[in-house]
């Protein structure tokens, strides 16, 4: 399948400076971002289509440019996608429930982000401009109110299978692997994907993560987290082009929601 | 104040009696030595002060970090007096003594200062707030900037310091605004009688949904507040960072108004209707010239 279709491989990598006076444009699902060159320093500026809108490539007439003056010989920038820089918190469109001693694999796609970074040459150390988002997702909060953290809300279809419509080029497919290892049945209605634990690998121009295992133990027990070091055996033989932003692939965290109390309303 | 009087007159007697100027002429070696305590020491304990002032920032937080760099201070402040001292011949035993009944005298005197000061050892403990947090005493809010041994200073948002007794502050109620990370932003709506109010909470809740900085958890609600004077009253409460809060409580209130007005909902605002008897009759209006008024 993957096969059939490609993505667009030629975007992310190294490419030269625009020229002075120059200016480069690159799209990516509902991004669309321009480079200039302008008095030795890169001018960037982008623009984000909403939610069902069709995207207009050109540039708007009250575009923000955020100047770079780079460092002496820095002639080179480096594309990459990233993950969000907080835990996402994923809701199912329609809550499922994983029986006792059960398994689920979980297709969720998540929107990445673009990291623009400079370098002296190509293949050199990279020193980082900017990162933009390719969907602004709204923000949430993971825990009750005196405990928890902040994360981005997304939504999805949790699909059970890979199909064509999965792919695109600024979502990252990552697979989730459920196993309810506990005696208790496991109502999921949001799990928190710990993304900055993540790297993003890349095959035929499509976006993979590591395989997400989330075992269950019970409520009292917790649940454990464990991320492969390669990519999903759907994805065999993809390359890794961004590192995690945090290392670590084994580790405990609050990652369901079931019917939480969230206190501190009234009045 | 006879009290005073005696203890400073025997600290002064007391000093004198170890101090000699010709011997630390003859032999400069106490003097040198002081003068390095004095010019080495002194920078050495800011230097140090601050370095742990900044770690201990950085590890935890900045009130900490104060705290821990005022331990250290204070104390080699005092050691670098006592040695300078020392080095200069004055003898310490009998100032120590006259620092007893000078203690019992100031101790009366300054009743207030020290209870501010164990009220600042209070705070200290307690940490309702720390330095950088927003906090409300009466109709004062502002950041506050440091908690010093008498007072906390806070920055007012029109740029104005104020200083605040410690023991203001344990006796009084006063509120830390931004003590948690989230906090409830609650907007006042209100809609024409005539308004489907499951259409209204619809809109307002997708006008939440659309503004990536309300979070979607805890969810928005919307509130009914009651039947007002012109209008249904709800209460729209959303909540957000609270670093996003002013910029959420600006915005969603132009979102409101824009998308209530794109949808054709009424925000009224209080009418007043004249009668004059009778409600199907025309105001009556009589011109009259200027001789007859």
């Amino acid at each position: 399948m993957n096969g059939e279709r490609r993505g667009p491989e030629d975007l992310w990598g190294d490419r030269p400076v625009p020229a002075p006076g120059e200016s480069q444009r690159f799209h990516i699902g509902p991004l669309t971002v321009w480079l200039r060159a302008e008095d030795g320093e890169l001018w960037i500026a982008h623009s984000r289509a909403t939610r069902g809108e069709e995207p207009d490539r050109s540039l708007p007439d009250d575009a923000q440019w955020s100047r770079w003056a780079l460092p002496e010989g820095h002639r080179h920038l480096h594309l990459s996608p990233v993950f969000p820089d907080r835990p996402l918190v994923v809701k199912p469109e329609h809550a499922f429930t994983l029986m006792r001693r059960a398994s689920a694999r979980v297709y969720v796609r998540v929107p990445v982000w673009v990291r623009v970074e400079a370098m002296d040459r190509a293949g050199g150390r990279r020193v980082l401009l900017t990162e933009i988002p390719t969907v602004l997702l709204s923000e949430t909060w993971w825990g009750d109110v005196l405990d928890g953290e902040l994360a981005y809300w997304l939504t999805t279809q949790g699909r059970r299978k890979l199909a064509e419509e999965l792919f695109n080029a600024h979502l990252v497919i990552s697979a989730v692997q459920l196993d309810n290892l506990s005696d208790d049945d496991l109502r999921v209605e949001k799990l928190s994907l710990r993304v900055d634990h993540l790297s993003v690998y890349e095959k035929d121009g499509w976006l993979w993560a590591e395989e997400v295992r989330v075992e269950y133990h019970g409520e009292d027990e917790g649940t454990e987290i464990h991320m492969d070091d390669n990519p999903p055996p759907e994805a065999a033989g993809a390359r890794e082009i961004s590192p995690a932003r945090v290392q670590g692939h084994s580790f405990k965290a609050r990652t369901f929601a079931r019917l939480r109390a969230l206190s501190g309303w009234g009045g | 104040m006879l009290t005073m009087a005696m203890a400073f007159q025997e600290a002064q007697e007391a000093a004198r009696s170890g101090f000699d100027l010709n011997h630390l002429l003859s032999d400069p070696g106490p003097l040198f030595r002081a003068a390095l305590l004095v010019f080495v020491g002194i920078p050495a304990m800011w230097a140090l002060s601050r370095w742990i002032r900044g770690q201990i920032s950085t590890r935890y937080n900045p009130q900490r970090g104060l705290v821990a760099g005022k331990l250290v201070f204070w104390p080699l402040a005092l050691i670098i007096a006592v040695s300078v001292l020392r080095e200069l011949g004055f003898s310490l035993s009998p100032l120590l003594g006259a620092a007893g009944i000078l203690g019992i005298a100031l101790g009366f005197a300054s009743q207030t200062s020290v209870s501010n000061v164990i009220s600042g050892f209070f705070l200290l403990a307690e940490e309702p707030f720390q330095v950088g947090d927003v906090i409300q005493v009466g109709d004062l809010k502002g950041v506050v900037l440091t908690i010093d041994m008498l007072s906390v200073k806070v920055r007012t948002f029109d740029n104005r310091m104020v200083r605040i007794p410690n023991e203001t502050l344990v006796k009084s109620q006063f509120t830390n605004v931004t003590y948690f990370p989230i906090r409830r932003l609650d907007v006042p709506v209100g809609v024409a009688y005539k308004e489907d109010i499951g259409r209204v909470r619809q809109i307002l809740l997708d006008v939440a949904k659309s503004n990536p900085n309300v979070l979607m958890e805890p969810e928005p609600m919307v509130i009914f507040q009651g039947f007002g004077g012109s209008s249904v009253d709800f209460k729209f409460a959303v909540w957000v960072r609270r670093e996003s809060f002013l910029a959420v409580k600006n915005g969603i209130t132009e979102d409101v108004k824009r998308r209530l007005d794109a949808e054709g909902v009424e925000i009224p605002f209080p009418h007043v209707s004249i009668y004059t008897g009778s409600e199907s009759e025309p105001f009556p209006v009589r011109l009259l010239k200027e001789d007859d008024a």
